[in-house]
């Protein structure tokens, strides 16, 4: 059985990545990325699936994205930038008939180069009670994300409400917008039947929560006078 | 220096071997070789660079396709359905080996070595060498094409089929499988009494492909 939620979270995440963040980050618990104007980000309850704290470099990210997609992932183990997991074993059982799971190995991969991301401070900005965070809606439409054009630029609707469309398209008095294209790219990270929790702080940010742990985080464009 | 080649092989291999009943890479006497019953591929490497025999379950050729597409392998070793391979890993100062262990995983035993006898001399005869092969770029994929009477360096080597075509050719399978070679390599075409059609460069690389045949 595939890690389909690892190996899903490991492709957005690859397509999130770049300079000056690149790599995948890891804080105990905690899988993020980011390239300065979006961050994606799983919390996996399970201490023991991933321990650790580093960078696993998107060469070494790839090979463990491929993994995940074919087998079932039982743990990662970051140090630096060395990535250990260890992958399910399936085997072919005569008298089922059927390919039935092993037992796991331990599949230690190449250290490649990554700088390393304070990634759990990132993180933590947006909780910062600082920055006003507030809660905009629970469980909006977003529908027209996936329908308009990637060169779009959107605006939040005024009054969100569950269930309703939470953008429409930018306005030209509009403070705070936000690029279809960044949008699509980091809400691919949520599942089908996932419940949105969608805030916004003061500077427009606008940061989505689900209620597995994902969390994907935009910056806005914003109005110069 | 990364194995761009290895990793394009095992692309291509692995779009092919989707069906459950040809899941794999089969690996022996260092060539690789994958197959979906219609068509297959096949690689000849050195035998110190691909060693042992078995089968690379899908799983773990896409993780050695990403793997080879980044670092330079030393070898990689194939014992049953277990791959093992050795990379070095670059510091500023310094190099170190590192053995990378795959487990194993259900993969059933394919032969598929025991057909590329058919795909080359003697049982094929040379067809071509070089032959122009836009037809198969520029043709829709549900077209089918047959061979031009006598092919010639440079010039198109499949036309599109006629009515009474005796054997033909799917487009969608000749270009899936002619990804395998880049713009600028030279492939010779053979084709065997059964009129299995075959590429082949000089690198080793090998795509052959079954025809459609015309029953009375």
């Amino acid at each position: 059985m595939p890690s389909s939620e690892l190996a899903h979270f490991l492709n957005v995440a690859l397509d999130v990545q770049s300079a000056p963040y690149p790599g995948i980050h890891v804080d105990f618990g905690l899988m993020a990325a980011s390239n300065g104007v979006m961050l994606v980000a799983k919390k996996f309850d399970d201490k023991v699936f991933l321990r650790g704290e580093g960078a696993i470099s998107p060469k070494a990210a790839r090979v463990l994205e491929a993994l995940a997609e074919s087998t079932w992932i039982g743990s990662i183990a970051v140090v630096g930038n060395r990535v250990t997991a260890t992958a399910q074993t399936t085997l072919y059982d005569e008298h089922l008939g059927a390919e039935v799971a092993g037992g796991y190995r331990e599949v230690t991969l190449p250290e490649f180069y990554c700088p390393r991301v304070p990634i759990a401070r990132m993180l933590a900005v947006l909780t910062d009670e600082s920055r006003c965070w507030q809660q905009i809606v629970e469980n909006p439409r977003i529908k027209n994300i996936k329908e308009w054009s990637v060169k779009e630029f959107v605006a939040l609707m005024s009054n969100p409400r569950e269930g309703y469309e939470l953008f429409r398209l930018k306005d030209i008095d509009d403070e705070h917008w936000y690029s279809v294209a960044q949008l699509r790219r980091g809400l691919r990270l949520f599942g089908k039947n996932a419940r949105l929790s969608v805030r916004q702080n003061r500077d427009g940010w606008l940061a989505f929560n689900d209620q597995w742990g994902h969390t994907f985080a935009v910056t806005p464009f914003v109005k110069r006078n | 220096m990364v194995d761009s080649m290895l990793a394009q092989f095992l692309n291509v291999a692995l779009d092919i071997q989707q069906t459950p009943a040809y899941a794999g890479i089969r690996v022996t006497g260092g060539t690789l070789a994958a197959s979906d019953g219609v068509i297959l591929v096949a690689f000849k490497l050195n035998s110190e660079y691909i060693r042992g025999e078995g089968m690379i379950p899908p799983a773990t050729a896409r993780a050695l396709a990403a793997l080879a597409n980044e670092v330079y392998l030393e070898y990689v070793e194939v014992d049953g359905t277990a791959v093992n391979l050795v990379t070095r890993e670059q510091y500023a100062d310094r190099s170190e080996r590192l053995a990378v262990t795959f487990p194993p995983f259900a993969c059933r035993v394919l032969r598929i070595e025991s057909f590329l006898p058919r795909c080359v001399p003697p049982d094929a005869t040379l067809l071509c060498e070089a032959p122009s092969l836009k037809l198969v770029k520029a043709a829709r994929l549900t077209d089918f094409v047959e061979l031009v009477d006598k092919p010639v360096r440079g010039s198109e080597l499949f036309q599109l089929k006629l009515p009474d075509a005796k054997t033909w050719y799917s487009v969608r399978q000749l270009r899936e499988g002619l990804r395998l070679f880049r713009a600028r390599d030279s492939v010779s075409v053979y084709k065997n009494d059964q009129g299995w059609l075959s590429f082949r460069d000089d690198w080793g690389r090998l795509f052959a492909v079954t025809p459609f045949v015309k029953r009375d």
